[in-house]
């Protein structure tokens, strides 16, 4: 405990000193939580949502000073934040009411396919300065997508909860893409989302089934992932499970989901 | 009259391997049903996997699910007396979903073994216990009801609270789930969990089936035809508790089939609450397979649910039942 | 098991509690082969609680019941339904069961025995209902209904019949009939034991009266000795007159005491 703290300490002193302009940064959204408590010094932070303090969304104890809002202007007044960050939707009477008030209110664009994460990755870098790990995602980013698109060596299908696949236009369906598969949905028209029956999903034979993550909790919702039908997927390893954050904070773990698919596709065409 | 009932009930028994047939070759992808059998249980070929791993369960689900909540129904309303008795409408088999969701989604997974079947056929064997001591002995059927919509609602509003607050992400949707019963996705583990403790109900209620023909004159009288003390009672609660508790377990709480069920099979057997027992089994796996084979062609957004299908062909039937009455028909 | 072919059936020092009241105290009575027994008193004096011991349905709370010598409780439910029939007061059938079906109800203490259909047949012929043989109970007449019950109740031969007033609400002529079947059954050595409310009735056909009163055996006997002005105004509260003739009683009753 006692080394631990002397380690942060000296994390804490490596920091450029003049990276962070605000001092008091409070966020209204559930992905600007998770992306302020693993980019920004916590000290910084005084406060985030609720949904963060859940089990569901934590991933590491969360530092005893931060207040836990409920996105309602009243609770973040009297912590007097100097910068409050919203997503693009939810808590906008919150905001509003805020900026009213003379609050510094920044919007964050949301993500939904890599051209807008990179447009978030810049809008997070004008509003809390260059903070290293978000420059170093921002720089892998551009590089992903500079890139010139591999051509399509293998087929994968991605099967979530519900039966919901993801097809053109979703930033899974870059994803796959870039990693040098062909998603199978998008192939047969399926635009956003869609729904894919189990038979369909057995008809289609992808190389690699793709699920989400986040299924440790039974729901019947994951009831088609757990059929037995699949089982030959699982035991032969043609699986690969999509991190739960993807879903709701891509700029988290984009680059790294898409270096596994591409590892993950190199050893299909390894083994043919 | 006769030889027209017997006529009707082959007709119902030859329809269920056609029905079963038109369910294998539904589904939203065509498959070559005679080289998906010639290939075999074993083979990985996708349309072998597609027939014997996803269709064949679910078809045999349906009508496995269907005769439990049919005989269920036909028990129910044999021992209550009384033809507006059904497993779903009077809570039963919100008991047993509510105990299934308690475990799923605080305890076990779905492949825990029989601890999930035996939770839920204890949950229904409460709620039915309730039903029959509040209805009490010769309830009327307004007294009946009353006492099953509020055992319903209480049991309802108790499993949207426990799915609120339970760790899935999809708490609402699983909740329309639970109350409208679904069999998509099932498997082979489903079936096998479910088809020994329906099975054993089965049973429990054709050995009690000369008490529920007893009962059809009042307790008083079927008491004194040796049918005396609590352990008739028993079975029977234990028998529709153990096949109903099982096929909700698996399936969701699917509504009005054991409503509509002996309803409509009752003529067909003289009114005989003893044989309305296993023509409402046979006349209830035919209806939840047709409305299975209807949920599996029908094209939208969301799969449409299967205790919808049913509500749509059970709320006008009690629409009719209503009218009837009215009509000074005996109810 | 031996089917006996006539049935003794005695109470001693019977009582029944429900929900903490006395319904039946110290009742002590014999019921033998040949004899019809009627089972007479005001309402609520205890008369079908009495029969319900007596067939099986209650079992009472304290004393003994004897069939035959052999007491109750060592004989199992479905015996003593082979042994002894009963016919409660008001019994409407949930279904609409035809009249042969509902009469075959009355066999399920022997199972499914072979020669069904023919003892059914034999049945209703005895109450002259087959010509509604193959209708549902549900459209038949009070009168009618009442006549496939009493089928139901003799199908299966029993040694004993119970019934808790059969005649009520049936016409004069039906109620004649009913009581001349009864009659013939115990002259045919069965134990026949009645609840009537109609004491002239009682008086003509049954060979005992038992007169109960709160619970408690009050008399016992023939007829004549039963039904006294004396017994009968302190019982029921009402002054009347008995006339005699032939066995026939006229019973009059005057007024209110």
């Amino acid at each position: 405990m006692h080394f631990a703290s002397r380690i942060l300490l000296l994390v804490v002193l490596a920091l450029p000193p003049a990276a962070l302009a605000q001092q008091r940064i409070a966020s209204l959204n559930l992905c600007l939580d998770q992306i302020l408590l693993r980019w920004v010094d916590p000290q910084n932070i005084v406060s985030v949502t609720w949904l963060s303090g859940e089990d569901h969304y934590r991933r590491a104890p969360l530092p005893e000073h931060v207040y836990l809002n409920r996105a309602q202007a009243e609770e973040l007044l009297p912590l007097q934040p100097d910068l409050i960050l919203v997503g693009q939707f939810g808590a906008q009477r919150a905001a509003q009411r805020l900026r009213d008030l003379g609050l510094n209110v920044v919007a964050i664009p949301d993500a939904y396919s890599l051209e807008q994460l990179r447009d978030q990755l810049s809008a997070l870098e004008t509003t809390l300065g260059q903070l290293p790990p978000l420059q170093k995602q921002k720089r892998q980013l551009a590089k992903l997508l500079a890139a010139p698109l591999p051509p399509a060596q293998a087929s994968a299908l991605i099967l979530s909860a519900n039966n919901i696949t993801y097809g053109d236009g979703m930033l899974e369906h870059q994803l796959l893409e870039r990693a040098g598969f062909s998603n199978l949905a998008a192939q047969q028209g399926v635009k956003q989302l869609g729904r894919v029956s189990l038979e369909e999903v057995v008809a289609a034979q992808p190389d690699l089934l793709v699920f989400y993550g986040g299924e440790k909790d039974f729901a019947v919702a994951h009831l088609a992932t757990r059929h037995p039908a699949l089982k030959n997927y699982i035991d032969s390893g043609r699986i690969y499970t999509l991190p739960e954050e993807l879903g709701f904070c891509p700029a988290l773990v984009a680059a790294e989901v898409l270096e596994q698919l591409t590892d993950k596709r190199k050893s299909f065409v390894d083994a043919q | 009259m006769l030889t027209r009932s017997k006529f009707v009930l082959a007709i119902l028994f030859a329809a269920l391997p056609l029905a079963l047939i038109a369910a294998l070759l539904s589904g939203p992808v065509s498959v070559d049903l005679g080289a998906a059998l010639s290939q075999g249980w074993h083979s990985d070929s996708s349309d072998a996997v597609i027939l014997w791993q996803l269709r064949l369960p679910r078809a045999l689900l349906a009508i496995l699910v269907g005769a439990a909540l049919g005989m269920g129904g036909a028990a129910m309303q044999g021992m209550l007396r009384n033809p507006l008795a059904e497993p779903a409408l009077l809570g039963v088999s919100s008991g047993a979903a509510l105990a299934a969701i308690l475990l799923l989604y605080y305890g076990l997974a779905w492949q825990s073994g029989w601890l999930l079947p035996a939770l839920a056929i204890f949950g229904a064997f409460c709620a039915v216990a309730c039903v029959w001591m509040l209805a009490g002995r010769g309830a009327s059927a307004s007294r009946l009801v009353l006492a099953g919509v509020a055992i319903n609602a209480f049991l309802s509003a108790l499993m949207a609270l426990a799915l609120n607050y339970a760790p899935s992400m999809f708490a609402m949707q699983e909740i329309v789930f639970w109350l409208l019963g679904s069999l998509a996705n099932r498997g082979w583990d489903q079936l096998l969990l479910a088809l020994p403790f329906i099975l054993f109900g089965g049973i429990l209620l054709y050995c009690a089936r000369n008490y529920l023909r007893a009962l059809s004159l009042g307790e008083d009288s079927a008491a004194s035809l040796g049918f005396r003390g609590r352990r008739y009672p028993l079975l029977v609660l234990l028998g529709i508790a153990s096949a109903v508790g099982a096929a909700v377990a698996v399936a969701g709480t699917i509504g009005f089939v054991g409503l509509v069920v002996p309803h409509l099979t009752r003529p067909l057997v003289k009114q005989d609450p003893g044989r309305l027992l296993w023509s409402s089994a046979l006349a209830g796996a035919l209806l939840l397979l047709l409305a299975d084979i209807v949920v599996i062609n029908f094209v939208g957004a969301q799969e449409l649910r299967i205790g919808a299908v049913t509500a749509f062909i059970g709320a006008p039937f009690f629409f009719w039942l209503i009218v009837s009455a009215r009509r000074g028909q005996q109810l | 098991m031996s089917r006996e072919k006539h049935l003794e059936i005695s109470c001693l020092k019977l009582a029944l509690e429900r929900r903490h009241q006395r319904v039946l105290s110290d009742i002590s009575c014999t019921f033998k082969p040949f004899e019809l027994t009627a089972v007479v008193g005001p309402n609520g004096a205890g008369k079908s609680s009495l029969l319900q011991c007596l067939a099986g349905v209650l079992m009472p709370t304290a004393g003994q019941i004897e069939l035959n010598g052999q007491a109750a409780e060592q004989i199992s439910a479905a015996e003593r339904a082979r042994r002894g029939a009963y016919l409660p007061q008001s019994e409407t059938p949930a279904w609409s069961l035809s009249s042969a079906d509902l009469v075959a109800l009355g066999l399920l203490p022997w199972g499914r025995p072979p020669d069904r259909e023919r003892r059914v047949a034999a049945a209703l012929q005895l109450v002259d209902a087959q010509q509604f043989a193959h209708r549902p109970v549900t459209q038949l007449s009070g009168g009618e209904l009442r006549r496939v019950q009493l089928a139901r109740l003799l199908v299966g031969e029993a040694p004993l019949l119970i019934a808790d007033e059969p005649t009520s609400a049936l016409d004069i002529r039906h109620q004649l009939q009913l009581m001349q079947n009864f009659r013939r059954q115990a002259d045919a050595g069965k134990t026949v034991v009645l609840a009537l409310h109609d004491l002239p009735l009682a008086a003509r056909y049954c060979d005992r009266i038992l007169l109960l009163q709160d619970g408690k055996l009050r008399a016992q006997g023939t007829p004549e000795d039963v039904l006294t002005p004396a017994l009968i105004g302190d019982v029921y509260g009402v002054s009347c007159e008995f006339r005699w003739r032939d066995g026939v009683a006229d019973f009059v009753p005057l007024d209110l005491l």
